[in-house]
């Protein structure tokens, strides 16, 4: 005899939607926007769209401007200026504010962490968003989640590398939690500024760089100047980008307001990861005419990842707020892999090459 | 007694700016190092970029006030120098009240806010090597404090001047 | 209050003020003050937060590193008086020429142009190094004037130049990277420099009572073969410090802060090499070095405040919109653009109005498909003529404070003219043959 089972489970949102009543009001409310992003970059796009789907949704009555790196503020005082009043949202990718708080990290990407759908799904479901919420809400900020795009790149080198000795003394950059397992690695690492890396890389002053996602790295022509892409981007499985907002102008807003924000935070995280997808199919078709693409081997990336798992373990011991967030990540790690074991093999590759045995995601 | 205070301010100023012109040479010596480690030892150093800017920053910020003192910055004078001395003076200290002290007094304010935020917060660099960062913000609102200290001696140096 | 209002009342009233006669930096910083209160509803907390948070971007940022660096290395090199030999072998070699001390001042001007990343010392030395000599064998008040404060100008066009640091700083694109600006300079300097140099023959031919020869007597001192060996000799050290700048940059040894770093090392070297080096040189040259960093540095704070202002308001938007919704043929777009700038150059300091400029006509140039490395040459030759043009010219200013008893403001404007016509005609030329921008860099950096 099998027990009553209920519905196994519910929308908490339903019951809020259900009871809401609106006060509508005509007034118009202007923001502005910083995030580090140049016009250049994908990335800009995406807290564009967020704000024209801000506009869109409310008939215009809430106005977000975006201004690109440097415009209001320098790129890197984003945070600072949301957290301040001197704007009141932000777009940017965590991992940037490190040095306010190394917890920062986990809400960016984690080397050999969450990819696009761990990140969904932790964030949405799990508590991220709460958590993200806390850390954040220790600077006066509101923040939602505010762009997804999937995994990054590799290294573009000139060195081929795929054995765990190629590394051992390249010349790299690469910033964040990465640079320091490479440096663990015996690699060389110089945390170079975004604009330099071109130069740098091109003048043989470093061996290899990453950047960021194929659609976002083509403009920048790496593929002109290496010979090499060493593939998979282990350092960052899932980009994840972040909406942040100053709380006095937050708290002020009327309700349905709010809840635009909210549901156009959700959209773009949508869009943002099908839009760059899409176009990362594109770029890595370009790159292959330029580079030769290497894999390093299984041996190395177990390696990699053991390196990994120290070094964030460290940090953890080191970080009561890092431990919190990535306690969780890897909570849910465990927690989802029986499924994610279960429902393997069916990844959908080309007829021909499934049915040629590449049956593994 | 109003032309003591303003000297005495100048001297402060220059005393600070000439000790913080020797900030050029580490920051040669910096940058060169990382050079030399990069070619000749293959391993670049993981502070070099950071430390440089730093002293670049530090070095230029301590500058302010102590170009003013050699009315070192740059301003459109062929004008006002055709007319006389008195209303050059008057001019001087109209300007200085309504362009300069205002936004120096709030730039004042506002950076020592900056480095107070960021000293509650023990502020790190947000970078591998992590070096403090607050030490840095507390300087950058010295240094304006010392500018806007330089203007005040401009103004009581212009003020004599009138009465004499 | 409109948009296209507040956009023309900012500019204006920053015209206005700038003629008080307070530093410009200090005025850029109130003006925008001013105008962000307005914009912004008059919060002075959020306007101040944004400010100081400008500021402190300003303190971290890699790229500027390399203007103090340059100006060190100016500093030294000035003290070591290292232009003075070449000068000395080069007007008995060129000497004998009609206008040949004119050819032999925008010859050491541009050999040291390629060594200095400043102006301002190039005039000042070669004004107290060759008027003397100039006006001595009759040359032409006006004439000499215009050959030292045009040549003397050179180092700020020619690489390196910390015009193209704050340029590359500015714009943080690939394509107008300091590395890219400083290979895309070397020919358009060189163009300029030959400009001026033909010029001169060529006037001083006509007219040899503007520039006379030297005596036989005096140049028949040396053999030939003397001459030779002295200019040869004296282009050592100018060449080496090239080579330690432009070259390790070019051959991919060190970026273009770095090689600011390895070319002061060479003019600490040098100045050792010249007995020049003391515990008082070093001090003089620090104290120095500071002083115009801050200065320029200060230019930097206020431009920035002054142009994130006017970005915020909206201001850029409603000039791209003048300009490009004017349906105006991008040509004429690309010469209002020109104008405004040269204009600007009359009365505003150069790093004012690439602060204030850049933001807004960059995207306008890419917006209108013309090349962004070529486009921003176009904007440094043109801003290397507001050192130039009257009536404030910084070029023009230097000089005056070192020229000999005589010589009039009026002298050096009337004496500058041809140069800065000549500056157009470059910039005229550039536009007519765009490789000569765009071809060193593809050749060095496939860009
Ligand atoms: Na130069
Ligand atoms: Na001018």
């Amino acid at each position: 005899y099998a027990g009553k089972r209920e519905k196994f489970g519910e929308d908490p949102r339903h019951k809020v939607a259900k009871r809401v009543k609106f006060k509508t009001s005509d007034e118009k409310i202007r923001w502005k926007m910083v995030m580090p992003w140049s016009k250049g970059l994908l990335f800009f796009d995406i807290a564009q769209h967020f704000a024209d789907s801000v506009r869109l949704a409310s008939a215009g009555r809430l106005d977000i401007k975006p201004f690109s790196a440097g415009e209001l503020v320098p790129a890197m005082q984003s945070f600072d200026a949301v957290s301040s009043g001197a704007a009141q949202v932000g777009h940017d990718w965590p991992g940037y504010w490190k040095g306010k708080n190394e917890a920062f990290v986990a809400f960016a990407s984690v080397p050999f962490g969450l990819d696009a759908e761990g990140y969904n799904i932790w964030l949405y479901e799990k508590g991220g968003i709460e958590l993200m919420q806390e850390i954040y809400g220790k600077f006066n900020l509101f923040a939602l989640p505010g762009g997804q795009c999937g995994q990054e790149m590799g290294l573009f080198s000139n060195k081929r590398a795929t054995k765990m000795e190629d590394f051992k003394g390249m010349r790299l950059r690469t910033p964040g939690w990465f640079m320091d397992i490479m440096n663990n690695l015996g690699a060389s690492v110089s945390p170079l500024p975004g604009g330099e890396v071109y130069l740098a890389l091109e003048r043989g002053v470093i061996d290899a760089a990453e950047f960021s996602s194929p659609a976002i790295n083509y403009p920048m022509g790496f593929d002109e100047i290496t010979k090499y892409v060493i593939q998979p981007g282990v350092h960052q499985p899932g980009i994840q980008c972040g909406l942040f907002f100053n709380k006095d102008a937050y708290d002020k807003l009327p309700d349905d307001l709010k809840w635009i924000i909210d549901i156009c935070a959700k959209e773009t995280q949508l869009w943002s990861y099908n839009w760059i997808n899409s176009l990362n199919a594109k770029a890595i078709r370009l790159f292959k005419e330029k580079v030769e693409f290497v894999k390093m081997d299984e041996e190395t990336r177990i390696e990699f990842r053991k390196t990994a798992k120290e070094y964030i373990d460290s940090v953890k011991a080191k970080y009561p707020d890092v431990k919190k967030v990535m306690d969780s990540q890897e909570a849910f790690i465990n927690d989802y892999a029986d499924w994610r074991d279960a429902r393997g093999g069916v990844a959908p590759w080309p007829y021909e090459t499934y049915v040629g045995g590449k049956t593994y995601e | 007694m109003l032309e003591n205070l303003s000297n005495t301010l100048e001297r402060i100023i220059k005393k600070e700016g000439d000790i913080s012109s020797m900030l050029i040479y580490p920051l040669l010596l910096v940058v060169v190092y990382e050079v030399f480690m990069r070619y000749a030892f293959n391993s670049p150093t993981t502070w070099g970029f950071e430390a440089t800017t730093f002293i670049y920053g530090l070095h230029y910020m301590f500058g302010l006030a102590y170009t003013d003192v050699y009315d070192g910055h740059v301003k459109v004078d062929i004008f006002t120098a055709l007319a006389p001395e008195k209303i050059q003076t008057l001019l001087r200290i109209l300007t200085n009240l309504v362009l300069f002290m205002p936004v120096t007094i709030c730039m004042s304010i506002w950076s020592v806010k900056f480095a107070y935020t960021s000293v509650m917060g023990m502020e790190v660099n947000s970078t591998s090597w992590a070096p403090p960062i607050w030490p840095l913000k507390i300087l950058m609102a010295l240094c304006f404090v010392f500018l806007l200290i330089q203007g005040i001696a401009n103004l009581l140096k212009d003020i004599n001047a009138l009465k004499n | 209050m409109s948009l296209e209002f507040m956009t023309v009342a900012m500019f204006a009233t920053l015209i206005v003020a700038i003629t008080l006669g307070h530093p410009l930096a200090y005025t850029l910083a109130a003006v925008a003050a001013l105008f962000g209160l307005i914009d912004n509803g008059f919060s002075v907390p959020m306007l101040f937060e944004m400010f100081v948070n400008n500021s402190w971007g300003l303190m971290n940022n890699y790229t500027l590193v390399a203007i103090p660096l340059f100006i060190l290395m100016a500093q030294l090199l000035d003290r070591s008086k290292v232009s003075d030999a070449l000068f000395e072998s080069l007007y008995v070699v060129l000497g004998s020429v009609k206008g040949g001390l004119g050819l032999a001042v925008v010859v050491v001007c541009t050999v040291f142009a390629a060594t200095t990343g400043i102006i301002g010392a190039s005039v000042v030395a070669m004004g107290l190094l060759a008027t003397p000599a100039l006006i001595g064998k009759g040359y032409q008040k006006e004439l000499t004037s215009g050959i030292i404060c045009a040549s003397g100008t050179l180092g700020i066009l020619i690489p390196p130049s910390i015009m193209m640091v704050v340029y590359g700083g500015l714009t943080g694109m690939k394509e107008t990277s300091v590395g890219n600006l400083f290979a895309g300079a070397i020919f358009p300097g060189l163009v300029l420099a030959s400009l001026y140099f033909l010029y001169i023959f060529i006037r001083c031919n006509i007219n040899p009572t503007l520039g006379p020869p030297i005596s036989k007597e005096e140049a028949s001192t040396y053999t030939a073969a003397q001459k030779w060996a002295m200019t040869l000799k004296s282009l050592v050290p100018p060449l080496a410090l090239i080579l330690a700048v432009m070259g390790t940059i070019l051959a991919g040894v060190a970026t273009p802060t770095e090689a600011a770093g390895l070319g002061a090392l060479g003019a600490l070297i040098l100045a050792a090499f010249n007995k020049k080096l003391s515990l008082e040189v070093l001090r003089e040259s620090a104290y120095a070095t500071l002083r115009t960093t801050s200065m320029v540095m200060m230019l930097f704070i206020g431009g920035k405040f002054f142009s994130t202002v006017f970005l915020s308001m909206g201001g850029g938007d409603v000039v791209a919109d003048l300009l490009i919704g004017s349906g105006m043929n991008r040509w004429l777009i690309l010469f209002l653009m020109m104008g405004i700038v040269f204009i600007m150059g009359m009365f505003i300091d150069w790093a004012a109005i690439l602060l204030i400029t850049v933001p807004v006509f960059m995207p306008i140039a890419m917006e209108l498909d013309f090349n962004p490395l070529w486009f921003s040459l176009l904007m440094c030759v043109n801003l290397q003529t507001s050192f130039l043009t009257p009536p404030f010219g910084y070029a023009l200013f230097y000089f005056k404070g070192v020229a000999p008893e005589g010589y009039t403001m009026m002298h050096i404007y009337k004496g500058i003219i041809p140069f800065v016509l000549l500056q157009v005609v470059s910039i005229a030329l550039l536009c007519l043959f765009p490789g000569l921008v765009t071809w060193l860099p593809s050749i060095f950096f496939g860009a």
